[in-house]
């Protein structure tokens, strides 16, 4: 099993409460899908696409680190750690692009069902990128430090919640950006 | 006699994500051409969706070299998010 069971069980649970968020949000898109399909109209898909092509490429320099692990190169896991979070700040730099561009015109969680969903769902997914950067930013540490060198199952354990945070986006993203 | 072509991981996991690039730009492209996006719409770019979420977690999250039971799991998730976003579209 790559990693451990317990951080498997913690990456289902948030799948499975993520899974409950998308049911929630699609109940209430087909309750009116007038004020859904003109309030997505305002999102801009570029950014968005541009935040998911960067969640993809941390997760490759994730798999390239854990790789560099398994194989004893801590120092090139260090540097792709580091470029992994660099795209994690760049994520998060996207996100506030794009929320002060809704609130600087006029469009907050208030406005209206669709953009209420909107604020949440992204809102909770960039909690969990803030996490994962935490996590990101401990592995870059641990594997800088020659003396306390982590072990390879927490590595992986820890590589498969980023995986997760980018499971997840890849899902939200044509959920209130395509569909 | 001739030795099995193997694909280096690194270099495994660099086809995978242009593969991902590939299907995101692909999908995001054909929602933005489609005027209606009705349920058929919905359906093809989950499907997209996931196959992106397979690749993710067989080649990112290693769930190759996962026991059976998780592997279902991983993948009992994918069809029933599919389930639930197309079937309420």
């Amino acid at each position: 099993m790559p990693g451990e069971a317990g951080v498997w069980v913690l990456v289902l649970g948030e799948m499975s409460m993520f899974g409950v968020f998308f049911a929630i949000f699609m109940d209430a898109r087909a309750g009116d899908r007038e004020l859904f399909a003109r309030s997505q109209q305002h999102l801009g898909i570029a950014i968005g696409l541009v935040n998911t092509i960067v969640l993809l490429a941390s997760s490759l320099f994730v798999v390239r680190a854990v790789q560099e692990v398994q194989a004893g190169g801590f120092g090139r896991a260090s540097r792709f750690f580091t470029l992994a979070l660099s795209c994690g700040l760049g994520f998060m730099g996207g996100k506030a692009l794009e929320y002060g561009e809704k609130l600087h015109a006029g469009i907050y969680p208030v406005t209206d069902a669709f953009y209420m969903y909107y604020y949440v769902l992204t809102g909770i997914h960039a909690l969990h990128v803030a996490v994962g950067m935490c996590v990101l930013a401990f592995l870059r540490k641990a594997t800088r430090n020659p003396s306390r060198r982590p072990k390879a199952t927490t590595v992986e354990a820890c590589a498969s919640y980023w995986h997760m945070v980018d499971v997840l986006w890849i899902v939200l993203f044509p959920l209130l950006y395509l569909i | 006699m001739a030795r099995p072509r193997t694909v280096a991981p690194g270099r495994l996991v660099r086809l995978v994500f242009v593969g991902l690039l590939l299907l995101t730009a692909g999908s995001s492209w054909f929602a933005e051409s489609e005027s209606a996006r009705g349920v058929a719409t919905t359906a093809f770019v989950m499907t997209v969706v996931a196959a992106k979420l397979h690749l993710v977690g067989m080649h990112f999250m290693e769930l190759r070299h996962a026991p059976f039971a998780l592997k279902l799991a991983f993948h009992g998730w994918i069809v029933l998010v599919w389930g639930l976003i197309v079937g309420l579209s």
